[in-house]
């Protein structure tokens, strides 16, 4: 592949004339098609070239470009953009127009960056390879065989790709670190709260973040300060410092890091095994502290996921019902006919099937034993991660059991699809942030994932971007 | 286990239809899922089971805001004026 993108090397490139910002939209626009990886459901190439042209006019006038001008970006087609088409992805809002911006989206706005589109992702964001999207597959940059993970495949593959710098994704149980880990690239899932939901199409919403995958640690960490902090329409988020850049790139010490006992039990592939077990022989051999933690409760953590993800979807997804806006189907004579046609013709089986689920666990006569039961096991499971904590620094994983799959290989079996999430989807339950980073891999690429302490991006991105450096291709 | 009548009955609560063939095939899936969650009627939660105190969030004011309806209004599915129509309630 060829040389990736970073912001500095774009910055620096606009700021020298080294490239016109027209000539950098107009070839990523044109290498979206060219590869036609179908990650993008929507290209806004007027738009961004005629914002390009008014940062060119900017440098032709001699000021100097702040750090995120120009910088060519994409969105998850789950994110509102104002005036533009928001569908996740799904029939049901093929043709839905945004009515404003998400905040995260006012915030990237006002730091100048150019919107190239919206990508494509799993419908409604659940799934783990992009299979499930109305408006077809996306395909892995690195074979076009196989699948780029899920829910934020597109987003993953065009930075993957070099169709843009960085792009924004959400993450429920997995959505961007899984990608990300078969896309090759770095893809962050920040601390509940940390992020506003403000403007994000409602999945699981005590799970969802938005989050940022980028080719290097570094651009994720300049992404995520462009985005988070506080929202007042979006009561859980807050406010919070943004990451100091020159302390993740600085030498990392005194750390305690933690592996889970046992993990070699969920059927990792062989090569995932061999390029982890290297990277901690390698952290041992530079005297750094590795200890065995007892996570067993990480098959438990998927089955609450796989129940308090559905049912708060199936909440969520109730205001689909093609009247104020979105699909109608007008095959109906009465206004329980029009409720059930319209939502049965435009959502997808995935969608179905997670909805029902999720409505029985809420039902009456199930609702105890199934989520009520779900919400105790969540609470034990932050409480246990809390005494983790106070042993080890971080926790390190494959961000996923396999590399990217053949495309079609899992779709029929929604409990092995499922298990992608398997390492993921602990994080989300805790509401802690993790990354997942490209760890060495001979052929397809291969994620790791680090786990930190609410609040503790900044660690997690120190820890990364050593790791990276110093012991991960050695 | 779910049976096919309870399937029916959740697909009516979800306002979804579900053909023959669909209801065959999700009452498989649905009960391996099923069949796979209820490990955690097993799981053993802590005694001493600690509840996150939540910051207390402070409330944005109730104030109005200007916000144009057009775009809004003109995504309804079926309209009189400024209002959206539906089929009779009741």
């Amino acid at each position: 592949m060829n040389q990736k993108f970073t912001i500095e090397q774009i910055n620096r490139d606009l700021n020298t004339k080294s490239i016109s910002c027209v000539d950098l939209i107009r070839s990523c626009i044109e290498k979206i098609k060219i590869d036609a990886l179908n990650d993008f459901i929507s290209i806004f190439e007027d738009d961004a070239i005629e914002q390009a042209q008014k940062i060119d006019e900017k440098i032709k006038s001699g000021k100097k470009l702040e750090f995120l001008e120009g910088v060519p970006v994409a969105i998850k087609d789950n994110i509102l953009v104002k005036n533009k088409k928001c569908t996740a992805a799904s029939k049901m809002l093929a043709n839905y127009i945004a009515s404003y911006d998400a905040h995260v989206i006012e915030k990237l706005k006002n730091s100048g960056v150019i919107i190239l589109g919206k990508t494509n992702m799993d419908e409604f964001a659940m799934g783990s390879s992009n299979e499930t999207s109305f408006f077809g597959n996306v395909l892995n940059p690195h074979d076009k065989t196989r699948v780029p993970g899920g829910s934020s495949g597109g987003s993953a593959a065009s930075v993957s790709a070099n169709h843009c710098v960085f792009s924004l994704g959400s993450d429920t149980g997995g959505s961007i670190r899984q990608p990300a880990s078969f896309c090759g690239v770095c893809g962050l899932k920040p601390s509940y709260g940390r992020v506003s939901r403000s403007g994000l199409i409602s999945l699981a919403s005590s799970l969802d973040q938005i989050g940022v995958i980028a080719n290097s640690v570094i651009d994720c960490a300049i992404s995520f300060n462009s985005i988070c902090g506080r929202d007042k329409l979006d009561m859980t988020s807050f406010k919070s410092e943004i990451l100091d850049i020159s302390k993740i790139q600085s030498d990392v010490n005194n750390i305690v890091v933690g592996i889970p006992k046992n993990f070699h039990k969920f059927s990792i592939d062989n090569e995932i095994l061999a390029s982890f077990d290297n990277l901690i022989y390698n952290l041992k051999k530079a005297k750094i502290k590795v200890k065995e933690i007892d996570m067993s409760f990480m098959d438990c953590a998927l089955s609450v996921y796989c129940i308090i993800q559905p049912a708060e979807s199936s909440a969520n997804l109730a205001r689909y019902d093609g009247f104020r806006y979105g699909f109608d189907s007008k095959i109906y004579d009465s206004l329980k006919n029009a409720y059930e046609n319209n939502r049965t013709i435009a959502m997808g089986d995935e969608v179905k099937r997670r909805i029902l689920i999720g409505t029985y666990v809420l039902s009456s006569g199930y609702k105890d034993a199934y989520y009520n039961k779900a919400r105790l096991v969540q609470l034990d499971i932050k409480n246990k991660f809390n005494e983790i904590f106070k042993k080890v620094d971080f926790i390190l994983t494959p961000t996923s059991p396999s590399k990217a799959f053949k495309i079609g290989e899992k779709i029929k079996d929604p409990l092995t699809m499922y298990f992608s999430d398997i390492f993921t989807v602990s994080a989300n339950i805790a509401g802690l942030p993790a990354i997942s980073i490209p760890l060495k891999s001979n052929d397809l690429p291969i994620g790791l994932q680090i786990i930190g302490k609410y609040m503790d991006e900044e660690n997690i991105l120190h820890l990364s971007y050593n790791l990276d450096k110093k012991f991960i291709n050695i | 286990m779910l049976t096919k009548k309870e399937i029916e009955k959740i697909a009516e609560l979800a306002k979804i239809k579900l053909s023959e063939n669909e209801e065959n095939v999700l009452f498989k899936d649905i009960n391996d899922i099923l069949d796979y969650v209820k490990k955690i009627q097993k799981y053993k939660v802590s005694k001493n089971i600690k509840v996150n105190n939540y910051k207390d969030f402070s409330l944005r004011r109730d104030e109005i805001k200007d916000f144009p309806g057009d775009l809004l209004i003109s995504q309804f599915s079926d309209k009189k004026d400024k209002l959206l129509r539906v089929k009779k309630v009741l």
